[in-house]
This record gives structure tokens, C-alpha cells and sequence, in this order.
């Protein structure tokens, strides 16, 4: 098969998967700034200027967009196995199926940093924080706990349970 | 079987030698303009930090396609060291450009968001976007991860060039 007809002639889905994800990740990290700024606008008293009280929607949007980047890179690692089973010399594909590690790799990068803000941001020195235990347990817990889930998924998904045609790669 | 096998000695060392100029031309001629527009104009706007990043792009792109093409024609003479080389060196300026134009269109974005709550000494409003808003942070962020993607499209087609098969 020529690399020419490869380029042009077939869409490469294994690759483009994961750009759309980063793409929708990208707008849901501006939606979730945006959703913050309209909480503090909404919240804002001279006593509570940051919305201290309230859960903070833009870590689970954050969480969510960087769910999309671990499950659209995994497609596309998936299907650029498949492709390499059927065709393994073929560079394109062997090349997605390398960009999809790195795709995977930002999206656990990203992930971590996720969890580490949320952790840091949340920490309650000296016992001051005086918010609502059900507001405490969503803005710190939970997301901890989601953020986990998808950063062991994504590993397990990626480096353990391997897509057959990748044995090789 | 490759139609880039069939290369004669001077055209895979022409296509190397591009493999390893267009990066390094590309990067200098992106930091000279940098430095004489903020000389000649003492900013750099948004949009010539995209114009700055799409060219050092197309230059690390460039370098890509060549040096993917001296790879395949090196192949059938089994000399493919400095070939692949020159794919190393595209592959890691090209990691470098993707986090970095990545990273500003993020940090763009964000700017653009925060530009929307007015602070005063009282409540803070939220505003509406302007005009000036838009064409100076928002599309430009837009801009810059459109750009971030394209880049590493075309970077891994055109790096894959040459195939076995």
C-alpha cells in the first residue's frame, strides 16, 4: 500500500480520536473557568468572595474533560493496534499507536495535577475550614476518589490489558 | 516496497540536509522576527506569538517529512544513522513545540476567561464579551490549540513516510 493513499486516501481514526479529545478537553477547561467565575460573581459576599461554600463545578467539568482524554486516547490506541495487526510495517500506524501512548501519558499527567490541586487547594490547616461537611466531602473526597478511578483506569487500560495487535509494538 | 528505496546517494543526502536545516532555519527565523517586531514595536501581540509558533510548526513539520523520506531511501544501504538522526531530532523539537504552544493556548484561554469578571471595590460583575476581547484573546486561543492539533497531525502522517509495506 502506498503511504501517499495512506495519507490522503483513508481517514486515520486512530490519530484523530485522540486530537478530538484533546480538543474537547480544551473547551471544557475554558467552560469550567467560566462556570467558576460565574459562582464567584453569583456567590460573592464581603465574608465569602471566593465561593467557599458552595462545590466547585469546575473540578468535576476538569474531571469530566479529562475522562474524554483517557477514553478517546484509548480508542485511538485500540484502533491503531487493530490497524498494526492487520498491517504491521505500515509507519503510520505504528506511529499512531505511539501517539496514543503519549496522548495517554498527558491524560494521567493531567490527571495527576488534577488530583493534586484539589488536594492542596482543600487542605483545612489548623481546622478553620468551617464549610458543610457534604460540601467538604464533594469538593475534596469524591473528586480524589474519581480522579483516581480514571488515572487507574486509564494505566490499567493502557499498559496492562495491551490491544492484541500491539503485542510487538 | 517504498518509491523512496529507489533514492539515489544525492537525493537521500539532500533530503537529510533538509531534514536537518528546515528545524533549525525555521527556529532562527522565528526567534529574529520575535526579537525585531518587539524591537520595532515593544510587545508581541497574541497573534504574532501564533504566527511566531506556526512557523517554527511548519519548520519542525517540514523537517519531519524530509527526514522520514532520507530514513526510507537510506534503508536499502543500510547506512541510517545520520537519518535517523535527524527523525530524532525533529521527533524531540517537535514534544518540545506541542507542550509548549499546548500550554499557551491554555494559558491564553484562561486569561481570556478571567477578562470576563470586572473586580471594582464592591460586587464583582460579570461582563459580556466584547469585540476586543474576542479578536485579540479568545480567537486566538482557539487559534492556538487548532494549531497545537494540526501540528501533530500532520507531524505524524508526514513522519510516517517511506513504509515497509
Amino acid at each position: 500500500m502506498s503511504e501517499t493513499k495512506t495519507f490522503w486516501g483513508r481517514i486515520n481514526w486512530g490519530l484523530r480520536f485522540p486530537l478530538l479529545g484533546m480538543l474537547l478537553f480544551w473547551y471544557l477547561f475554558l467552560v469550567s473557568l467560566y462556570a467558576e467565575q460565574v459562582l464567584t460573581v453569583n456567590t460573592w459576599t464581603p465574608e465569602n468572595y471566593n465561593g467557599q461554600n458552595y462545590v466547585h463545578p469546575a473540578i468535576y467539568l476538569n474531571l469530566i474533560g479529562i475522562a474524554i482524554l483517557v477514553v478517546t486516547a484509548l480508542i485511538g490506541r485500540r484502533i491503531a493496534a487493530a490497524t498494526i495487526a492487520v498491517e504491521p510495517n505500515l509507519r503510520l500506524n505504528r506511529n499512531t499507536y505511539a501517539f496514543t501512548t503519549v496522548a495517554i501519558i498527558t491524560a494521567l499527567i493531567a490527571s495527576g495535577i488534577l488530583a493534586i490541586a484539589v488536594f492542596l487547594s482543600n487542605l483545612n490547616f489548623g481546622g478553620t475550614d468551617t464549610r458543610d461537611p457534604m460540601v467538604r466531602l464533594l469538593s475534596l473526597y469524591v473528586p480524589i476518589i474519581l480522579d483516581a478511578a480514571v488515572l487507574l483506569f486509564g494505566i490499567l487500560r493502557a499498559f496492562v490489558v495491551k490491544p492484541k495487535g500491539a503485542k510487538n509494538v | 516496497m517504498s518509491k523512496y528505496a529507489a533514492l539515489d546517494e544525492g537525493q537521500i543526502r539532500k533530503a537529510l540536509a533538509f531534514g536537518y536545516a528546515s528545524p533549525v532555519v525555521g527556529l532562527t527565523v522565528a526567534f529574529l522576527t520575535g526579537a525585531a517586531i518587539s524591537d520595532l514595536f515593544g510587545t508581541l501581540e497574541t497573534w504574532t506569538w501564533f504566527a511566531i509558533q506556526a512557523l517554527i510548526g511548519a519548520a519542525i513539520v517540514t523537517g519531519a517529512h524530509f527526514s522520514a523520506i532520507a530514513v526510507a531511501g537510506s534503508e536499502a544501504t543500510g547506512n541510517k544513522g545520520a537519518s535517523k538522526g535527524a527523525a530524532r531530532l525533529n521527533l524531540v523539537l517537535a514534544i518540545i513545540w506541542f507542550y509548549f504552544v499546548g500550554i499557551q493556548s491554555f494559558a491564553i484561554g484562561a486569561m481570556a476567561i478571567g477578562g470576563l469578571v470586572e473586580y471594582g471595590p464592591g460586587h464583582p460583575v460579570l461582563k459580556a464579551p466584547s469585540s476586543h476581547l474576542w479578536l485579540t484573546e479568545l480567537l486566538p486561543a482557539q487559534a492556538f490549540i487548532l494549531l497545537t492539533l494540526a501540528g501533530i497531525y500532520f507531524f505524524v502522517t508526514l513522519r510516517s513516510k517511506g513504509s515497509k509495506s
